[in-house]
């Protein structure tokens, strides 16, 4: 049998109802205590603080250094024509391009 | 001297303390806001699990201390993360299927039945004021997602306007909104089973 919709509205709203008698709690100073010492376990000890580096810095220093290396990498290939072969042979251990930079 | 504790000067106050390594100046917040939020959190969870809840949204606002702006007053932040905690409790427990549906009593049908035939205002409040009632919402709310239960106890047990509740949630209004129908459906229709169950049985015997 299907519910009559006038008595779904009559337990809604006797469940509406229901919520304002519902007890209101108050925070106990046990729990107060409790919440403390945990936030107290969890906070950073005084000598444990450092400053931290703003990551703004960081940023611009990954930029500057970026840019340079850029520069001189250009200024290099450009200045000298075995500079390729040269870093080559300053990076890697392929003894086949430092055998190589010998017989130059 | 004014006494200015109840305003949001002192807040910046011990806020600022806090920020700068006072731990213990977090408790004159829990102080003043302790209340408030036990009462947000018993709204949305059981009472046995409402100091659990609150615990967990004071030690979430003081790890996201740093990162308060004062663009609203530290209480209605406060509020924001409260809320917050209660939707998380509700969707942790139905995710990790903790929530075990119960079921009604005879004193629960029992209860049911007066409300049907209930006649006057004075015993319908009367009705409304009993144990069973509460039990029986419990019920009904077990049965929705932890948002459809969240955006219905705010709305239509809290009477929480639509905007505030949407920003309290972080969700847009018209979210909120259709969350709230398809809530205020669900909810018809787990009552509307409960009275279909009641009628049935009773035919059966």
């Amino acid at each position: 049998m299907k519910a009559d919709e006038e008595e779904i509205s009559r337990i809604e709203n006797a469940l509406l109802s229901a919520r304002r008698h519902r007890e209101t709690e108050r925070m106990s100073s046990r729990l107060r205590s409790d919440i403390m010492r945990d936030i107290r376990a969890a906070a950073p000890r005084r000598d444990d603080v450092r400053e931290p580096v703003p990551l703004r810095l960081v940023w611009r220093f990954a930029a500057t250094a970026s840019l340079v290396a850029v520069l001189v990498l250009f200024y290099t290939f450009g200045s000298n024509s075995g500079a390729e072969y040269e870093a080559a042979a300053f990076f890697g251990d392929d003894i086949l391009i430092a055998g190589s930079l010998d017989l130059l | 001297m004014k006494d200015n504790r109840r305003g949001d000067d002192f807040d910046s106050e011990v806020i600022g303390r806090v920020l700068g390594g006072d731990v213990n100046a977090f408790e004159s917040l829990m102080e003043k806001y302790g209340d408030r939020v036990c009462r947000i959190v018993s709204n949305h969870v059981p009472r046995d699990y409402t100091e659990e809840v609150v615990h967990e949204a004071f030690v979430r606002a003081y790890r996201s201390l740093p990162g308060y702006s004062a663009k609203a007053p530290f209480g209605y932040w406060l509020s924001k993360i409260a809320v917050r905690c209660c939707y998380d409790f509700w969707r942790n427990r139905r995710r990790n299927r903790e929530i075990a549906l119960t079921s009604l009593t005879e004193d629960h049908q029992k209860w049911v039945d007066a409300v049907r035939s209930v006649e006057s205002q004075e015993v319908f409040e009367r009705e409304a004021g009993r144990k069973e009632a509460g039990e029986v919402l419990e019920y009904a709310l077990e049965r929705l997602s932890a948002g459809d239960r969240t955006v219905l106890t705010m709305l239509y047990l809290d009477g929480i306007p639509v905007k505030e509740a949407a920003d309290l949630l972080g969700w847009s209004v018209v979210g909120v909104k259709v969350r709230a129908y398809r809530a205020k459906r669900k909810m018809r229709r787990v009552v509307s089973e409960l009275l279909e169950e009641k009628d049935h049985e009773d035919e059966s015997r």
